[in-house]
């Protein structure tokens, strides 16, 4: 577990900066009427907010429904090989894509696991034979066929391949280990939370770089949003890439990085958007309406170049 | 003659009162800043004056408080979606810049990494004191911890949305 010595000076300021916290927070007792938060402040405030969120709750809506009317055509993507919506697989396709990808992929988590299990706490143990890898996510684009294996899907911090199947049947295959797509500290009494995480990944086919989103809804507790569909959207277009969901778990890849937004839609979740977030390095916390926090969580950006060539035992 | 019974109850809720203020309070105020932290902080005496006897007979009365507080700080950000770290006033600033600073990439990280992040490298608790209080396991203390400190410690904070997050203080002057 990484519990690495900070710097003096920033020890040093992190301390300064705690006193002058709770020396004021001592003075703000001591002096209680310099409270902003009172019944009636607080009736005023929702009144005003309550004002001014109508006719803004009411643009938005006819924003969204015009932009929610448009034609999807409007960029040409140039890449045969994708769809901004998956394919339906009959369970022969998805047949063809597990065969592809499992032993690969049990090869290659193996693999990470054995060289980062010394520097990842938490990266679990796999199970004995391939047979035994969970398959989380199935989707085909285009020609494209892609898997998402997760090892520890409960931990904080997941091990995952990503197996890419082309044209031809061909697979390779990426590991993710030790991402967190669980970073959220959910909070023991928030029953209605609803949260997604979300973890953005520059793949590189052949030299052609695609964005891949891989998420997670947080199921803890009674949300769970199997109906809902998400969709992501580039910032230089309003195309819809549509994701794949499965369980608590949605995919999407776009053929190249670009900053995005996420909208996610449901039976048992109000539609919202979020974003744009751009791809790699940000962490950016959002709220929708009825005043349910979520968040959606870019943590790193990862350069995933698949070996071509993955030895088979 | 005082009986010995109540005037034990008196004195451990006195120790709990004490407790409160020393423990509860900075981990509130880490949080949510000076003002909510320390408003939360006077519900949570009073919620304990009314409910002392159950929690006299709990085995870890802060964390329970702290959960209450939990509930207590929603009616406090529920119509006020903005940062209330470290202040509801843009004018409290420290006039070490270096403090200053470092208050305002506090501001820009998530609440659950800068209450861990102060509380264990401010007021030197330990993770599993941290991790008591909020009732977490230790490895979620220390992925708050290392991921926000990872955050204080980058210094491409260029990216125009995150800028804005990080620095409300700045985002009050532009709107002025």
């Amino acid at each position: 577990m990484n519990t690495s010595p900070l710097p003096p000076d920033l020890e040093k300021v992190l301390k300064s900066a705690g006193n002058f916290l709770m020396q004021r927070s001592d003075e703000y007792f001591e002096t209680p009427e310099n409270s902003f938060h009172g019944e009636k402040k607080g009736f005023i405030t929702r009144t005003r907010v309550f004002a001014l969120a109508v006719p803004v709750v009411a643009i938005a809506l006819v924003a969204l429904s015009l932009f929610t009317g448009r034609p999807s055509e409007e960029i040409k993507m140039a890449k045969a090989a994708w769809s901004p919506i998956p394919a339906v697989l009959s369970s022969k396709e998805m047949n063809d894509i597990d065969v592809a990808c499992r032993q690969k992929s049990f090869v290659k988590l193996r693999s990470a696991i054995e060289s980062l299990k010394n520097e990842v706490a938490s990266l679990a143990e796999l199970p004995p034979s391939a047979d035994g890898l969970q398959l989380n996510l199935i989707e085909r684009r285009g020609t494209t066929g892609l898997a998402v294996y997760v090892v520890n899907e409960e931990s904080s911090e997941i091990t995952a391949s990503i197996c890419v199947v082309g044209a031809d049947g061909t697979s390779e295959v990426a590991v993710l280990a030790g991402i967190t797509l669980n970073g959220f500290f959910l909070e023991p009494e928030s029953l209605d939370e609803k949260r997604i995480n979300t973890h953005s990944i520059t793949l590189n086919l052949h030299g052609e770089m695609y964005s891949l989103m891989i998420g997670q809804f947080r199921t803890a507790y009674k949300f769970s949003c199997i109906e809902c569909s998400v969709v992501f959207r580039g910032d230089d277009s309003d195309q819809q890439v549509v994701a794949t969901i499965a369980g608590n778990k949605f995919m999407a890849w776009m053929p190249k990085t670009m900053n995005y937004t996420v909208e996610v839609s449901g039976a048992d979740v109000e539609k919202f958007v979020i974003g744009p977030y751009a791809v790699g390095g940000a962490y950016l916390e959002f709220s929708n309406s009825k005043d349910r926090w979520g968040g959606v969580g870019l943590w790193s950006q990862t350069t995933l170049v698949p070996s071509p060539t993955v030895p088979v035992p | 003659m005082d009986n010995p019974a109540t005037s034990s109850s008196a004195s451990e809720f006195e120790t709990l009162l004490v407790l409160i203020r020393s423990r509860l309070r900075p981990a509130l105020v880490a949080k949510w800043g000076i003002e909510v932290g320390t408003d939360i902080s006077s519900d949570i005496e009073e919620y304990s004056w009314q409910h002392s006897d159950r929690l006299l007979r709990m085995d870890n009365p802060l964390g329970y408080l702290y959960r209450v507080a939990q509930s207590r700080s929603r009616r406090y950000k529920r119509w006020m979606n903005q940062s209330t770290f470290p202040s509801k006033f843009p004018e409290v600033v420290h006039e070490d810049q270096s403090v200053h600073g470092v208050l305002e990439l506090l501001a820009g990280v998530t609440e659950e990494q800068r209450q861990c992040i102060l509380l264990i490298h401010a007021f030197d608790w330990t993770y599993e004191e941290v991790a008591d209080l909020l009732g977490v396991s230790r490895s979620v203390i220390n992925n708050h911890v290392h991921r926000g400190l990872s955050r204080l410690r980058q210094e491409s904070f260029s990216e125009p949305l995150l800028k804005k997050k990080i620095s409300p203080t700045s985002q009050m002057k532009e709107l002025r």
